[in-house]
């Protein structure tokens, strides 16, 4: 029955990532490969985080504390592991250069960031959501004991905006290590800190407190990735203008 | 350092799983579905012609709990209800055969739950029979139908026939408070509205039942589909109800010896005709439910009644007396279903393979045949009447046996508060009864049912799950006095009657001696077979090898080749009762089939009202016969011919409820839409900027350049 709820909820939190892995990564080998290995880095860091966890949650602490310390674990996690992503890149970038004695970079390095930043948003994505869809293809919806009936809406709403994010900053932070631009990699990590942060209140009932400052949080981070990008609004205006 | 390296490793991997197995509990589907245990299910059986009962779809029936309780209740489903299919939940009371067709008919229900939890009361009658039990097969063989003969209504006046009845949606049975009051409360909350259409606009509770069965049509169908085989594995789609007969006589019977090459034939020493008296009880009943078929007056009464009996003339009789008669115990299995067990019987004596399969080559006593039989005694429903209300004796046969055995009867019967009446024979018409089977081939068999009904059933809940303990009225003593007013006193007292008959019977002289039938044994039996399989006395029987657990038996015949626990139980308390002790050990406490045919050993407690006594290997005539049904032994049986029992049972491969939220269905839409629309949009703005990428993020020297991110695609999803 609610196989309608399945699929739309699967195109709502996968559409976007979806569209750009065909029409933009599929063509590129190297973007293949990179969306792969950046997905296994995130799973990684899945790992390393519930590790950690394990090993700190053993603590007789309340259960709130546990997921709001494990939350921040995760984030940081996350974002060590996205760091050691773009080391592995950058090694590997540098090293084919020599082998091939060439100067100019194998790699795109804008195409190497959105790819990762790809792998790193749907990794996570699936992670999130896969729990809740496979559950959702019953004929049940929520709220016989907890929760209200549009949580798996909600939860897909959440994973949509958390793959978007996950593209954004890594598109961000790539080119920041770069250039060492300290304000940009903070940007990064403070508003993943705050976006995970927000989900917290989801536990409280107030789903929609929790989603529409995220959203302002993904167009914000968009506007930032767009700029580290290359955009402007010059190159906006440019593009209407074609038209 | 090694050492304690793995060791940490190996406890950090015990910690993982245990936490992995915690989140499984975490999951949302415990926090989606109530799984409603203890259900229990209607389900599918079928004979030559026909299916009979529930089954659901593959993945199961769901609909939305509508709770009926009286007449508006349902009319409103049927004529208002929008938000359908339904399951409709309702109380025995309003569990009828009308109220089920007209939810049949309405074509809005997907499934009937029925409620009762143990402060309800219970229904003034309540039986799914047919008013007529049985009524194609026994006598009807002879005769043509004998029900309606002299009976304006049949023999079970309250009989629905909703048994005999194919459903289109399945139907269960709740009893557990908790799941019932969730249930309450679930629908109160989302369910019960002002106006039908506002069931449209929210999430509603539902229900998804699933009991979906392989078999249909007929069995003649399934029993063909059975033989075919996938590549890998045969999976049966239907099995043919039986089980075990339980069969004892009084008196050990002769063998023949293996001679010096003398037609070996010639001097087997068989019985003459008419020596063998019947003593016989039905085990099985039925109910609409699985698992849950208590039959406290339809089986029970008959059961104790009889292994009482037995156990009683045992102790009157010593074994190395030396008669000319003989009494043969008989309690058969699956006599619900166009009795299986009883028809087996006469086949196999038709045969001359009763009770075992002649071999020359052992020393076996010779087969019993029809001819053997003299009086039938048959015990069917007995309880207490009504103060100084008799017995009723039904017989078809008129002949100076019969009515000689009925005045021993009455005169026994009479010094022990038994009034025993005879009801002169009606044309032709008997009660249900096994007997039928045997008259429907010999129909100058002398033989009786001993009932407490004159004329139809007073028990109203004649095959269903509301014959228990409650319609016996039985208290237990559990040791102490039984009461002289108490089922059990009276039951004890039907017990010694037929005992004394009986011996009068084989001895050909009146009984002098003072043995009675044990009260307090009649007390733990009735405690057994209604409350609690593993009472002391089924323990002591089975040697403590914990068979059955805390809860009644359930009288269910079950399937041929799975040994229902009523016939282990009933055949180990019968050779427990009545068997002689030997010096076997434990090792050696067991018959040799090739060498002796007439004893079982068993390996018992030495007790029956103390299970940890010391234990012994007892010596007993006591053994069980195949209650399989002739139509699966012969050859190319016509399945449509009506002749035996053919009913089958289908397989199932789970029989489940579970209560939750269904979502409207403007929700699943909208999500739906929702979620094309994205993938849609998604597609078109990615495109849209993949074209003009080299624009957008104007080439430049820096690192500042080319292909990036899709902003824009996401300002189109979510403007």
């Amino acid at each position: 029955m609610t196989l309608c709820e399945f699929f739309g909820c699967t195109f709502l939190a996968f559409g976007p990532a979806i569209a750009m892995l065909t029409l933009t990564i599929a063509q590129d080998p190297i973007a293949v490969i990179t969306v792969f290995a950046s997905a296994f880095f995130w799973l990684l860091s899945a790992l390393f985080s519930s590790i950690i966890w394990l090993l700190f949650g053993l603590t007789g602490m309340s259960q709130e504390v546990q997921i709001a310390l494990s939350v921040i674990l995760s984030v940081l996690c996350q974002e060590g592991f996205r760091f050691l992503l773009y080391k592995t890149l950058t090694l590997l970038d540098n090293g084919l250069k020599n082998m091939l004695e060439t100067h100019t970079h194998l790699i795109d390095r804008k195409l190497m960031a959105y790819a990762a930043g790809i792998g790193f948003g749907v990794m996570s994505g699936i992670f999130s959501l896969i729990n809740v869809l496979a559950d959702a293809v019953g004929p049940a919806t929520m709220g016989l004991r907890t929760g209200s009936d549009k949580f798996i809406l909600v939860s897909a709403c959440f994973t949509l905006c958390f793959v978007l994010l996950h593209i954004f900053w890594s598109i961000i932070i790539f080119p920041a290590l770069d250039q060492r631009n300290m304000v940009q990699i903070a940007w990064v990590l403070v508003t993943h800190l705050l976006a995970s942060t927000l989900t917290l209140l989801n536990s409280s009932g107030h789903s929609m407190l929790a989603i529409i400052p995220n959203y302002i949080l993904v167009l914000l981070t968009a506007c930032v990735a767009f700029h580290a990008a290359g955009g402007s609004m010059n190159s906006l205006k440019a593009v209407i203008a074609s038209r | 350092m090694n050492m304690g390296f793995s060791q940490i490793v190996s406890y950090f991997l015990l910690v993982l799983l245990l936490y992995s197995c915690n989140g499984e509990s975490q999951r949302l589907r415990y926090q989606m579905y109530e799984d409603i245990e203890g259900a229990y299910a209607c389900f599918r059986r079928l004979n030559g012609t026909h299916q009979f009962g529930c089954s659901s779809s593959r993945s199961g029936n769901v609909g939305v709990v509508h709770i009926i309780e009286n007449q508006a209740d349902s009319d409103w489903l049927v004529s208002n209800g929008l938000a359908g299919p339904y399951v409709a939940v309702v109380h025995p009371s309003m569990f009828t055969r009308s109220l089920l067709l007209t939810l049949q008919s309405s074509g809005k229900v997907n499934g009937v739950v029925m409620i009762n939890n143990s402060s309800a009361e219970k229904p003034l009658h309540f039986s799914h029979e047919d008013t007529c039990p049985n009524r194609y097969s026994g006598l009807s063989q002879l005769y043509g139908q004998t029900c309606s003969v002299g009976e304006k209504s049949g023999w079970n006046p309250h009989g629905t026939s909703v048994l005999l009845m194919d459903w289109k949606f399945p139907i269960f049975y709740v009893t557990d408070k908790s799941h019932i009051d969730h249930l309450y409360k679930c629908y109160q909350k989302h369910n019960a509205v002002a106006h039908p259409g506002e069931q449209l606009e929210r999430a509603l509770c539902a229900l998804e039942l699933k009991s979906h069965m392989y078999a249909a049509v007929n069995s003649k169908k399934c029993m063909k589909r059975n033989n075919y085989q996938t590549l890998f594995s045969q999976v049966n789609s239907c099995d043919p109800l039986g089980g075990r007969n339980v069969w004892q006589t009084l008196f050990p019977r002769s063998t023949h010896q293996l001679g010096n090459g003398l037609d070996q034939r010639s001097s087997k020493q068989t019985e003459a005709n008419g020596s063998i008296a019947v003593l016989a009880a039905r085990m099985d009943s039925t109910s609409m439910f699985d698992g849950l078929v208590p039959a406290s007056i339809g089986a029970v009464s008959g059961i104790v009644t009889l292994i009482s009996t037995a156990q009683l003339l045992f102790r009157m009789i010593p074994q190395q007396e030396n008669y000319d008669k003989n009494v043969l115990f008989l309690l058969l299995a699956g006599e619900s279903y166009d009795y299986i067990g009883s028809s087996r019987i006469v086949f196999d004596m038709k045969q001359g393979t009763f009770p075992v399969k002649p071999d020359p080559s052992v020393a076996q006593p010779p087969p019993i045949g029809l001819q053997h039989i003299g009086p039938f005694i048959e015990l069917s429903q007995l309880k207490k009447p009504a103060d100084g209300q008799p017995l009723y004796v039904h017989r078809l046969e008129d002949s100076s046996e019969v009515k000689n055995f009925i005045k021993i009867l009455q005169r026994n019967g009479n010094g022990l508060g038994v009034p025993i009446s005879d009801k002169l024979p009606a044309s032709r018409n008997l009660p249900p009864a096994s007997l039928q089977t045997f008259l429907a081939e010999r129909p100058d068999i002398p033989g009786l049912v001993l009932t407490e009904h004159a004329a139809q059933y007073s028990n109203n809940y004649y095959h269903s799950v509301f014959d228990d303990t409650a319609s016996l009225n039985y208290i237990y003593a559990n040791k102490s006095e039984v009461p002289n007013d108490s089922i059990q006193a009276y039951l004890a007292n039907v017990s010694t009657t037929i005992a004394h008959s009986l011996y009068e019977h084989v001895t050909n002289k009146e009984y002098l001696g003072s043995l009675t039938a044990d009260k307090n044994l009649m007390d733990e039996l009735l405690h057994c077979y209604l409350e609690q399989n593993n009472c002391s006395l089924f323990q002591s029987a089975v040697a403590g090898s914990s068979e059955g657990e805390e809860k009644p038996l359930s009288y269910y015949v079950g399937v041929s080749h799975v040994y229902s626990l009523v016939s282990i139980l009933t055949g180990a308390a019968m050779a427990l009762l009545t068997g002689s002790p030997t010096k076997f050990n434990e090792t050696d406490c067991h018959n040799n089939a090739s060498t002796d045919q007439v004893y079982q050993y068993i390996w018992v407690s030495s007790q029956w009202n103390n299970s940890s006594s010391p234990k012994v290997c007892l010596q007993t005539t006591m053994n069980f016969s195949s209650a399989v049904s002739p139509a699966f032994i012969i050859d190319g049986y016509d399945m449509a011919s009506g002749k035996y029992s053919t009913w089958t049972e289908s397989v199932w491969p789970e029989l489940t409820a579970r209560m939750f939220l269904k979502p409207p269905f403007y929700q699943e839409v909208i999500t739906l839409v929702l979620g094309i629309v994205v993938l849609g949009l998604s597609f078109a703005g990615v495109f849209y900027i993949n074209g003009r990428k080299e624009i957008l993020f104007s080439p430049g020297a820096s690192t500042e350049d080319e292909r990036a991110p899709l902003i824009r695609t996401n300002d189109q999803v979510f403007c």
